[in-house]
């Protein structure tokens, strides 16, 4: 059996001069429409920084974690008394701040920024996408999942906000409550609430290329198994 | 004189919109192509342009004197066309006539633009390295620093995706119409 191999010269001809014939009108004003300029955005950072580094201050207690994004400091605040009941809620601070307006979900899945993933078990009891006092904070999406035992997920979806996955979020105090695991191509930072890894209160992962962040935060700390084993069913 | 990217970065940099519209004028026939070899789809390769370039602008400032723009922009360029292409397996476009034919064929057809429509038949993967290599014209090793992959890599897959089109047969009218396609080299398989 004989098999053909092209010349690559006369391949890259070949599509340099099919490609070459496809017109290009100018699309500057749509992408301008998009744009916005560094000067102003750093300005509108350093505002939004001052202001969560504010509330970070007076709400701090136990450990805290930040991330540092494109557009703004996110901070994660998990509270000592994670590990005794009653578990108060885990919050997302930067989403605390956050106005929820409810819209459909497959108007959500149409966002046109990133794949908004859901869970293949469990419907979502409400979609809201979450707007933040400033123009260039990112889109994003809260889904509220009921799970059983009274436990409740929220689901806070975004534009992944670097190309490197997991490497904007690291842990600032106690760094062996936090693995981070590899599943699916998909890098997991997953917190625990104590060294033996039975509870969990919350799971972070980066989708690969960076497209979509997810932030499971859980009402109070789920086992670690029903934890994992919620986070394996979005897609 | 011509004002370098790198300067038009700086400007950027200092929040000189005029500056962006300058790279944007600059790069964007060549991103959009190289998209439209990706992606296969005249309307999906718009979308993709736009994001890659507003992917590149808003991280410019982490990049700037690390890499070159323009290869900062190809790779912006693949990862939205793999975001666009996880987007698609995830929501197929429903077919309502399957005799019809789509949109994008049609935009092929009229532009004969066979051999992007062959190349479509490739994985991403082989068609992200035949475009950035042989209609981009980067570097083996520029094409693997934007693959993320090693030069080595990229060689066997320019290799392979070359291969692969010509055993799919849809070259063969290029072979009678221009350079030799597949004509060149000849080898056995055992």
């Amino acid at each position: 059996m004989y098999d053909l191999a092209p010349d690559p010269a006369a391949f890259s001809a070949l599509i340099k001069a099919e490609l070459d014939r496809v017109p290009d009108p100018d699309s500057w004003a749509r992408l301008a429409a998009h744009l916005r300029v560094p000067e102003r955005r750093r300005r509108r950072r350093l505002s939004v920084v001052v202001g969560l580094a504010a509330a970070a201050l007076f709400l701090a207690a136990g450990a805290a974690v930040a991330a540092e994004t494109d557009l703004v400091h996110q901070f994660i605040r998990f509270t000592k008394s994670h590990q005794q009941p009653p578990y108060p809620a885990t919050q997302w601070m930067i989403w605390a701040m956050a106005t929820a307006n409810p819209v459909p979900l497959a108007r959500a899945q149409s966002n046109g920024q990133f794949p908004l993933l859901t869970s293949r078990t469990v419907s979502p009891a409400s979609v809201d996408q979450m707007i933040l006092p400033c123009e260039t904070c990112p889109l994003a999406y809260r889904l509220i999942y009921p799970l059983g035992e009274g436990v409740t997920a929220t689901v806070y979806e975004t534009l992944a906000p670097r190309p490197s996955p997991g490497k904007s979020i690291a842990p600032v105090k106690d760094p062996s409550l936090v693995e981070s695991r590899t599943v699916a191509g998909n890098q997991l930072l997953i917190y625990y609430t104590s060294s033996d890894h039975a509870l969990i209160p919350a799971i972070i992962w980066t989708t690969p290329y960076s497209v979509t962040q997810v932030v499971i935060l859980f009402d109070r700390p789920a086992r670690a198994e029903e934890a994992l084993a919620f986070a394996a069913t979005f897609h | 004189m011509t004002e370098t990217d790198e300067d038009a970065v700086a400007r950027c940099l200092a929040g000189e919109e005029s500056a962006f519209e300058l790279l944007f004028q600059r790069h964007r026939t060549r991103a959009l192509r190289t998209a439209l070899a990706i992606a296969g789809d005249r309307h999906a390769a718009e979308d993709i342009r736009q994001e890659a370039f507003l992917r590149a602008f808003r991280t410019m400032s982490r990049k700037h004197g690390e890499v070159r723009f323009s290869t900062w922009l190809y790779q912006c360029v693949v990862w939205s066309a793999r975001t666009h292409a996880a987007r698609a397996r995830r929501r197929p476009t429903p077919v309502l006539d399957p005799g019809a034919g789509r949109a994008s064929d049609l935009d092929r057809a009229e532009l004969r633009l066979e051999l992007v429509a062959a190349m479509q038949e490739l994985p991403l993967q082989l068609r992200e390295v035949l475009t950035l290599r042989f209609y981009v014209d980067l570097p083996v090793e520029e094409v693997a620093r934007i693959l993320r992959c090693r030069p080595g890599t990229v060689k066997s897959r320019s290799s392979r995706g070359l291969q692969r089109l010509a055993a799919s047969g849809r070259l063969a009218g290029f072979a009678e119409r221009s350079t030799p396609m597949g004509s060149q080299h000849v080898r056995s398989r055992a």
